[in-house]
């Protein structure tokens, strides 16, 4: 019998670790969040007001002021990236590439956003991550060797759906935080880093842009539809 | 003995049990106080002049200010730069809390946009794109946009919405 008791209470506690580990694998996502794996959550601070100053640090001078809207007629997003009391660090969408500042918690709006895009330049593969999860991975053409696609993390700060969409972006375009290194204009504006589609589907898969990165049009249209101002871009080489 | 054993066995999947479903509550989105703490080297004290924005900004109190400030107050702060963070085991560490929150409105909110649909569910049979199997659907996640519910210390501290896109040229790189 008391063999008997314990074979049953073995079996009991298989019974509930087996119940635990299904709940676990069923909550995918969740399991990040509970298991302390946050950090692949990216967090966008939206201003607030018509103008944002941002600071060098907290209380400090006046880094820059951004508009808000922004040049797209976007709402401004900036990503955050520390905080340090009442203050946000976020990356800033100006040059040089990787600027950053301070920005008063009051005045944004702070919000959350699972998606990350991954461009792997080398490969030409963009891989989208849902809670570090991959997602979804499309072949891109980047910058060529005379005008490379910077390599930093950026993020997304426009959606903008142009008016010819068989035209050379395709059917959507983001604009990135970042600049080319080497362009500082182009077609009458800052050098301004974008992702979008094409009017030319075979030149996916090869480094021949002046900078940004393409998609196919299928695939620029789906990120369109699914992703919020402020996902984070890393470039890779 | 028998009894003894049935009882204990029924209390351990109880125990079990309990410990998945605090998993579940206990997810929902991250916590701001993810973010890994920064020291600047010199960091005047904050003013009302340097912080106050606009005079458009509204008047009502910022929900990313009382978010803050509720972690400010949590009774276990952040070690800097750990990805943990200081979340707190608690359902009041929650960004939105979970029962406020309908799967459907993430989903509504793309096809008012004029979503077309995930890449989870629809890109098998595109050759320009793969579709990595997963069992994160971002339509599934309890989350809102950052409209928010109005209970609790995150009242309005939600998920980043897909912006409308603007109808212009672009002028980027190309």
């Amino acid at each position: 019998m008391p063999e008997s008791a314990l074979r049953r209470l073995a079996a009991s506690l298989a019974t509930g670790a087996v119940v635990a580990s299904a709940s676990g694998c069923a909550f995918g996502a969740h399991d990040a969040a509970a298991s302390g794996q946050r950090n692949d959550y990216a967090y966008v601070a939206e201003a607030v007001g018509t103008t944002l100053p941002v600071y060098k640090q907290p209380g400090g001078a006046v880094l820059t002021k951004l508009s808000n809207p922004n040049v797209w007629h976007d709402r401004l997003v900036l990503l955050a990236t520390a905080r340090s009391g009442d203050w946000l660090k976020v990356m800033l969408p100006i040059r040089p590439n990787g600027a950053t500042g301070w920005v008063p918690a009051s005045t944004v709006q702070l919000t959350w956003d699972p998606y990350r895009i991954v461009v792997d330049v080398s490969a030409h593969r963009l891989t989208l991550l849902n809670v570090g999860k991959p997602v979804l991975r499309a072949p891109v053409a980047v910058g060529n060797p005379s005008t490379p696609t910077p390599r930093d993390t950026f993020y997304l700060t426009s959606l903008l759906r142009p008016p010819n969409p068989a035209g050379a972006y395709g059917p959507f375009a983001f604009g990135l935080s970042g600049f080319s290194p080497v362009l500082k204009s182009f077609a009458g504006g800052p050098g301004e880093i974008g992702l979008h589609g094409t009017d030319d589907g075979s030149s996916i898969g090869h480094s021949v842009t002046h900078g940004c990165i393409r998609v196919h049009n299928n695939v620029i249209t789906r990120l369109a539809g699914l992703l919020p101002l402020g996902t984070p871009v890393v470039v890779n080489a | 003995m028998t009894r003894k054993s049935a009882a204990l066995g029924a209390a351990t999947v109880a125990v079990f049990a309990s410990i998945a479903a605090t998993a579940f509550a206990e997810g929902g989105g991250p916590n701001p106080s993810d973010l890994p703490s920064e020291s600047p080297s010199a960091m005047p004290a904050l003013t009302s002049a340097s912080a106050s924005p606009t005079s458009s900004e509204s008047s009502s109190p910022n929900p990313a200010q009382s978010a803050l400030c509720a972690l400010e107050s949590s009774a276990s702060p952040a070690p800097s730069g750990s990805p943990s963070g200081s979340a707190s085991p608690s359902s009041t560490s929650l960004p939105v809390p979970v029962d406020s929150l309908s799967p459907s409105a993430a989903a509504g909110q793309r096809q008012a946009a004029g979503d077309s649909p995930t890449p989870t569910a629809s890109s098998s049979a595109d050759p320009s794109s793969t579709a990595v199997p997963t069992s994160s659907d971002p339509c599934a996640s309890p989350t809102s946009n950052s409209g928010g519910s109005s209970s609790g210390a995150y009242s309005s501290y939600g998920q980043a919405a897909v912006p409308p896109a603007q109808a212009q040229q672009p002028n980027f790189t190309g």
